[in-house]
């Protein structure tokens, strides 16, 4: 045998000692049974995870990690790490590989920015910067006594847009980047391909109609409670998502005299402000149960919370109850309160989607893509049954 | 026992109690004895083993002179301490309820039938039952020797020291300790069992030295051992040739590491590859370096399972390999905490505790460990490449290393190979495996060879899950990894247990009696030598290596080597060796007692000697859970099948039986007969039988072997009415009624 059928390879303590730090300290624990990739649900029967990523992951094998497709399959159920008879977590250890591909795959080299809480004033500080000179140029002059209350008094649409456009733009771009060096990666990285890879559009479809139904995660026995959460929270945020587009466009179409429609504050029961409500409602229940999960629930079962995790996690969960408390501020006619938390709902909302390529709002895109290739390579469960 | 016996008084006690009664006619049972037998004395009893049962049979022991009983009523394994009236009284039990009242027909004529001829049995048997008397040699000596000073040795004279034994230590190198002395730190020997522990052998070994009851032999082998248990007289090759009497033996002479020049397919021979022990020493000495250079070891692999678990080399797993790369893994990181080590392993078998040193060792970042075989080792520049296939890190990778470590497994020093080598493959077959390679420790002057058998690369045989210690020489016991691979920790417990049996054993020779597995049977065998025609048959069967042999061939027996299994009895063509309470006549007496049917009855009779271990509980058992089968059968337990006498196959053809059953205990290399090979011997004998019954024109079918184990209980309805019923279709035995 020479070595192009057994290529050296060279373990690499300090990429083990990395996930180690990141969340997956159990890893050593490993004694490759095998079970979690037995009890696993929804990986794929030709080379299943995560048996070989855990002692890829022992051995530091950072090439065949990072990129592998499979990191991105597993959902986290946990099945894995409940019934791992050694304690080593494979749901924890799968985890820490996403975290690190997350500051891997991230453009512009600030992906260490989002490592480490330490950076987290800093990242802060800028929307609260830039949002405060937003306000302090753009709002009406003694807005916070013009009654009824209205927010764009504070920060008008047309700024909202000056700030957010060009950032998030940034960000499009940023994901965009991430996705492609990640895709480059599946190509050559997932193991378990073999043959030509499909094509991608209606891989795509499958994918998106998989994640409408969340079918990978309905399949999660150990985080099962889970699955219900996040469905709400997913529909909740593209609720929200979806009021806002709605929103700007109608301010648009006003503003550019295009025709007439209702403009902000829109009254309760118009049916974009009746969806932006229920979305709101819907994200809100969602998020706080995942939350309080992850807080107060058996780490086996919801997987170590790390930092990755609480920062998506706890910026996800301000973003929404800001904005409920600013609209029931608005309501109620408490103009500090109303404000005062309308600028912190901006800043939390620049952070969530601005930040997004960084932090684990990625795992979006990461799992999109790594689903749809998946599909496209026909690395499915359903192939082989 | 020299003086006379008094006459036999015999009285025949039936009890009617746990159901015997509402099965059986008790009435019409005691005729059989009363009228048919002419007992003396026999009487009924609801409730026998109750006070006043018991005091019934008393009174007639004191009052009517009886001597003589055969307790009609439950089995053997059950009240033998209510049903005990000591030495003067000759017992025996007859088994109505669980081989009767509890498996058959109630009120029928072939139960009832069954149940008077094991009244017919029985009492024929106890008439040709005699009281034993206890074979006992003039001194008994109670000195335990140790053979091999390593950490099993020191710790069996320790123990048997402080159990107030005098202890001869045979050690052949020039100081104590043994193989421990070459080890820098032992596995872990406390809970929590994460971390190695301190060598402390240098202490064990002073303590030996410092004890007064343990005199120390170095440099020094042993030239013969003479006699047997109690009387064992063993020469020394020792400076001064001297002579010891000895009670017991205690072999402890531990392992060697297997020869790794052998397994040049691992990379051995190649500059940096090293074995485990040379590693160990290396440890032990100086820092780990490159022999090759002297430069610092960085980058090290361990090679698991080297030359063992494969047909080429060592065929068997040795149990201590995987925890003492683990250590040594451990030596290596603790030294060099930039160091990497991988271990390539087959599966990992960390035993017991060491299971826990196994997951505190896989803590650490700097050790990898996967799954695999090393395929290919090649030496470029100054590094050893290292192929590994069928590992789980997907298809087969090759690694760089300065070192590659094969953790060699051991061997037991009782075995030879050099021995081995000497005799041609193609003859191999002609050897006697049970000496083949042995290497020469004890030198026996026992006419079955001088060392101990063994069923498999040279570990002295024992039987594994009964007797651990006992090995197939009465007074000899193995202890250590000379018995079965192990460590320093599951060794200080074998050679505690080895040695409680030595001093058992000297205890139960002083006492005349057996020490296992009859353990306190104090009936041994007699020769009859008058009539002996130096066939040998008994010398060679013997399981034990009881009976040597003079240059006539005459057998010369060494009661207190035996096991009382009557192997030899069951050997012997002509029938001159017999015990006080079990013989040819005997036996021959239970088959030939019965009422048979004549041939126009259509009842046919089957006789089944059953093995006492295994076969006559499971028939308890079978009786206790009420499993009903054929009563045409009649059993008849042995001490062992090996006891079986073709006369007694002769002698129940000649009665009248249709059929024969012989049901022992599984034999071949996971046998678990106590005497070894009983179920063998008596297939083997049936062989030879059954070509004369088709001399004879008589089906050799009408006799059958079957191995039954305690807990295949079950089986025995299938497996007599199986048997019974191919003898419904046979005529039946044209001998019946000559």
């Amino acid at each position: 045998m020479d070595q192009t059928q057994a290529p050296i390879i060279e373990p690499d303590v300090s990429f083990a000692r990395r996930i180690i730090e990141n969340g997956g300290d159990t890893l050593k624990k490993c004694f490759q049974c095998g079970n979690c990739s037995a009890v696993c649900n929804v990986t794929p029967d030709n080379a299943p995870f995560p048996r070989k990523e855990m002692i890829w992951a022992q051995w530091g094998l950072k090439d065949r990690l990072i990129g592998n497709a499979d990191v991105w399959l597993c959902h986290q159920c946990n099945d894995c790490s409940a019934h791992c008879p050694r304690g080593a977590n494979p749901g924890d250890v799968m985890a820490a590989i996403r975290n690190i591909s997350f500051a891997h795959f991230a453009p512009f080299g600030l992906g260490a920015l989002f490592t480490s809480k330490k950076y987290l004033p800093l990242l802060l500080l800028l929307p609260v910067v830039l949002i405060g000179v937003a306000v302090s140029f753009g709002s009406k002059q003694g807005f916070m006594s013009i009654k009824p209350i209205v927010f764009s008094n504070m920060m008008p649409v047309h700024v909202i847009d000056l700030v957010f456009l060009p950032t998030v733009g940034l960000a499009a771009l940023a994901a965009l980047i991430g996705v492609s060096n990640i895709m480059k990666s599946f190509k050559t990285g997932t193991p378990g391909v073999t043959g030509q890879v499909g094509s991608m559009f209606p891989a795509a479809v499958k994918t998106v109609l998989g994640i409408l139904k969340h079918e990978k995660m309905a399949q999660c026995e150990a985080n099962a409670p889970r699955t219900i959460a996040h469905q709400m929270l997913f529909y909740g945020f593209f609720a929200l998502l979806a009021t806002t587009t709605l929103v700007a466009i109608m301010y648009w179409i006003n503003k550019l005299g295009i025709g007439s429609v209702s403009a902000t504050p829109l009254a309760l029961a118009h049916p974009v402000k009746l969806l932006g409500n229920a979305g709101a409602l819907l994200a809100f229940i969602g998020v706080s149960i995942i939350y309080k999960r992850r807080l107060t629930g058996d780490p086996k079962n919801v997987g170590k919370t790390g930092y990755y995790d609480s920062f998506f996690g706890t910026v996800l969960f301000w973003t929404i109850t800001t904005g409920i408390l600013a609209e029931i501020f608005r309501l109620i006619d408490i103009s500090p309160a109303a404000f005062g938390v309308y600028y912190i709902h901006l800043v939390l909302v620049f952070t969530l989607l601005v930040y997004a390529p960084y932090s684990k709002f990625a795992h979006m895109l990461y799992r999109f893509m790594a689903l749809t290739y998946s599909n496209a390579a026909r690395r499915s469960k359903e192939r082989v049954e | 026992m020299t003086q006379e016996q008094a006459p036999k008084k015999t009285g025949a006690y039936i009890c009617s109690g746990c159901g015997i009664g509402e099965c059986l006619n008790v009435d019409e049972l005691s005729k059989v004895a009363k009228d048919e037998l002419k007992t003396p004395v026999v009487k009924t009893h609801p409730f026998l083993c109750g006070s006043e049962g018991v005091e019934l049979i008393k009174s007639d022991i004191a009052n009517e002179g009886v001597n003589t009983l055969s307790i009609v009523a439950c089995s053997v394994r059950v009240n033998y301490d209510i049903f005990d009236f000591g030495p003067e009284v000759l017992l025996d039990r007859v088994d109505i309820r669980e081989r009767v009242a509890w498996c058959h027909e109630p009120n029928d004529e072939e139960t009832q039938a069954l149940a008077g001829d094991y009244i017919r049995m029985g009492l024929a048997k106890i008439k040709e039952m005699n009281h034993t008397s206890p074979y006992k040699i003039e001194s008994v000596s109670e000195t335990i020797m140790v053979v091999g000073g390593g950490i099993t040795g020191l710790t069996a004279a320790l123990n048997a020291a402080r159990a107030g034994h005098k202890v001869e230590l045979v050690e052949k190198e020039a100081r104590l300790g043994g193989f421990m002395n070459n080890l820098k730190k032992i596995f872990p020997q406390t809970a929590p069992y994460d971390t190695v522990s301190v060598n402390d052998i240098e202490d064990r070994v002073k303590e030996v030295e410092d004890d007064p009851d343990i005199t120390v032999h170095l440099n020094t082998t042993i030239k013969s051992i003479s006699g047997g248990p109690g009387m064992f007289d063993v020469s020394l090759k020792d400076g001064s040739q001297s002579k010891i009497n000895i009670g017991a033996i205690v072999l402890a002479t531990g392992f060697k590491p297997y020869d790794m020049s052998k397994l040049t397919h691992l990379g051995a021979g190649l500059p940096d590859v090293i074995s485990g022990v040379d590693l160990e020493k290396m440890a032990l000495d100086e820092a780990i370096k490159r022999p090759s250079d002297g430069k610092p070891a960085r980058r090290v692999v361990f090679a698991l399972c080297a030359g063992s678990r494969c047909d080429e080399h060592l065929n068997y797993c040795s149990s201590v390999c995987c925890s003492a790369s683990l250590k040594q893994a451990d030596y290596i990181r603790k030294s060099d905490p930039d160091a990497s080590v991988t271990i390539v392993y087959r599966d990992i078998r960390t035993t017991g505790t060491t299971e826990h040193f196994y997951k505190s060792i896989q803590q650490d970042p700097g050790i990898f460990l996967t799954k695999g075989d090393v395929d290919n080792v090649k030496h470029e520049g100054d590094e050893l490449y290292i192929t590994i296939k069928n590992t789980l890190l997907g298809g087969p990778v090759t690694i760089k290393a300065d070192m590659l470590v094969l953790a060699t497994g051991i061997v037991p020093t009782a075995f030879d190979e050099k021995v081995v080598a000497t005799i041609p493959n193609d003859q191999m077959q002609d050897f006697d495996r049970e000496q083949v390679g042995k290497a020469s420790i004890l030198n026996l002057e026992y006419r079955q060879g001088p060392e101990l058998p063994d069923l498999a690369y040279g570990f002295a045989d024992s039987h594994f899950i009964c007797f651990p210690y006992e090995t197939r020489r009465t007074g000899i016991y193995s202890a250590g990894a000379v018995r079965h691979p192990q460590d320093s920790a599951t060794a200080r417990n074998d050679a505690v247990g080895a040695a409680l049996k030595a001093i058992q054993c000297v205890k139960m020779v002083g006492w005349g009696r057996a020490v296992h597995p009859r353990s306190g049977d104090d009936s041994y065998p007699e020769f009859a030598m008058e009539r002996c025609t130096q066939c040998k048959r008994c010398t060679v069967e013997c399981p034990f290596g009881a009976i040597n042999e003079d240059e006539k061939a005459n057998p010369i027996p060494f009661p207190t080597r035996c096991r009382r299994c009557a192997t030899c009895l069951g050997a012997c063509p002509v029938q001159i060796i017999s015990f006080k309470n079990y013989s040819i006549q005997m036996i021959g007496a239970m088959i030939k007692s019965i009422d048979m049917p004549d041939e126009f009855d259509e009842k046919p009779r089957v006789l089944a000697f059953i093995c006492e271990n295994d076969a006559m509980p499971a028939l308890d058992m079978a009786g206790i859970n009420r499993l009903k089968y054929s009563p045409v059968v009649r059993f008849i337990q042995l001490r062992c099948l090996g006891s079986i006498n073709l006369q007694w196959v002769a002698d129940a053809l000649s009665s009248g039986w249709d059929g024969i059953m012989m049901i022992g205990c599984k034999h071949g290399d996971d046998y678990q007969c106590h005497n070894i090979k009983g179920s063998a011997i008596a297939e083997e004998r049936t062989s030879k039988v059954q070509e004369t019954l088709d001399r004879l024109m008589l089906e050799s079918d009408r006799i059958r072997v079957e191995s039954l184990a305690i807990n295949d209980y079950h089986r025995i309805p299938e497996l007599i009415d199986g048997f019974v019923e191919e003898i419904g279709n046979m005529e039946p035995n044209p001998y019946k009624g000559f």
